[in-house]
């Protein structure tokens, strides 16, 4: 599955090293909720394309000291990607915390 | 074989009791989401000699016998936030376990830190490489001691302190069960683990000292004694018990160029008069990598001059207080 990065550095050892904001990576999934639960800043593709950066952005941005000086639609449009990201997060452990309960 | 020093990970869990390491019936839950970097992750357990006290016909010693068991542990880390607003750092196990209680946290905006009279244990794992090399975990390790070194190349934060016992891959199979922390067979270090977050340079940030910015800070140091330890004297247990902690002191020292203007005047006649002022030391200008310690009510000492570089420097060092005796407010760290 497809995950765009979000932070500024992360290594899942043996796997990959994200450098590059919006950068791309194929995760297996449970690797990706493992590296999720360590607090790898991804997000999936679908959910990062539905904020609306633009090439031109991500080409300008990807580098992270870029964020310093950003436009403020930029910023704002980081800012949406995190929020998504928290979601993402807090869902994925509500559909756990279901699962469990089905279980028990 | 060898084993290098620089090709190390550690890893985290905070425990839900005292000297208990996470696990599920006896397997460590040890996973790729706990790695963190740093510059040094040392963990070492401790057992006292006894030694017969008793008089003997001549001067030579007997051999003793083993008494009380204990450990301790230190980390040193450049100070490195998770890369993303409002995600924790790799370390944010240790800085819980510091503080007492778990952060604030305001999603895609800031993690804080604040401080609760609590002292959280934590299990704290020392993989090194060959695997064969002895593994190392440090159980029931709480944080005694806490520094944050601004102002050279690379900011860091140092964490150590005291725990109850190192259980290592050497002595698994021979030592009973009181060592092994609700283990029953020692983990492999986990296949892919996840370190998030770069470093900024350890100049780069803001000062903002009694409400005034200043541009000429040239190193700051927070350093914070918890003031926990583990009781090492309970009858018939080789092993400390639930810890303890005393009054905490948070202290700072900073170092700042000399000059005639009236804000540092003022900072200096306030620092003469015992006049509480807070000081925010900033470090960090991209977000999701800026962390902000803020020391509340500081009572700073008279002003040290300085002269020996080429400009006149003036130290401070001072301590900070609570707001009152239910706000423990002297110290609070902002991750944003």
């Amino acid at each position: 599955m497809i995950y765009r990065f979000i932070g500024t550095e992360t290594e899942i050892a043996g796997v990959c090293t994200l450098t590059r904001f919006g950068q791309s990576v194929d995760l297996d999934p449970e690797l990706a909720a493992e590296a999720v639960e360590g607090g790898a800043p991804i997000l999936p593709e679908a959910l990062f394309s539905s904020v609306g950066f633009t090439a031109g952005e991500l080409d300008r941005f990807a580098e992270i000291g870029s964020h310093f000086d950003a436009p403020a639609e930029f910023l704002a449009k980081k800012k949406a990607a995190l929020l998504k990201m928290h979601e993402w997060r807090e869902l994925g452990s509500a559909v756990e915390g279901v699962m469990e309960e089905q279980e028990g | 074989m060898q084993i290098n020093s620089a090709a190390q990970l550690g890893y985290v869990q905070l425990e839900s009791s005292f000297g208990v390491i996470p696990n599920a019936g006896g397997t460590a839950s040890v996973g790729n989401a706990n790695a963190f970097r740093g510059i040094s992750l040392l963990t070492n357990a401790d057992q006292a000699l006894i030694e017969r006290p008793d008089k003997n016909s001549s001067l030579s010693a007997t051999v003793g016998i083993g008494g009380r068991k204990s450990g301790n542990w230190s980390i040193s880390a450049s100070i490195a936030g998770n890369g993303a607003a409002g995600t924790a750092p790799d370390i944010g196990p240790f800085l819980q376990a510091a503080f007492g209680k778990a952060p604030v946290v305001v999603p895609a905006t800031s993690v804080t830190y604040g401080l609760e009279d609590l002292s959280p244990s934590l299990a704290v794992y020392n993989f090194r490489k060959p695997a064969g090399a002895s593994q190392q975990c440090a159980f029931g390790a709480v944080i005694q001691r806490m520094r944050i070194l601004l102002g050279e190349d690379v900011a860091r934060i140092e964490m150590s302190g005291p725990c109850k016992w190192v259980i290592d891959t050497d002595q698994f199979a021979t030592v009973g069960a009181d060592h092994k922390g609700g283990l029953t067979t020692f983990p492999s270090e986990p296949a892919s683990p996840v370190t998030n977050g770069g470093i900024a340079p350890g100049f780069t940030g803001t000062v903002t000292l009694d409400g005034q910015s200043y541009g000429t800070l040239r190193t700051a140091t927070i350093d914070v004694d918890f003031g926990r330890d583990i009781p090492l004297d309970v009858y018939n247990n080789y092993f400390g018990v639930e810890p303890g902690q005393n009054r905490r002191v948070v202290n700072v020292e900073f170092s700042i160029y000399d000059d005639d203007s009236a804000n540092l005047s003022a900072l200096k006649r306030k620092a003469l008069a015992k006049t509480p002022v807070d000081l925010v030391f900033t470090h960090g200008t991209i977000a999701g990598n800026i962390w902000t310690p803020t020391l509340k009510n500081v009572l700073l000492a008279a002003p040290q001059y300085d002269d020996s570089q080429r400009r006149y420097a003036v130290n401070f060092t001072g301590r900070a207080h609570a707001t009152s005796g239910t706000s423990k407010d002297e110290l609070l760290l902002a991750l944003t």
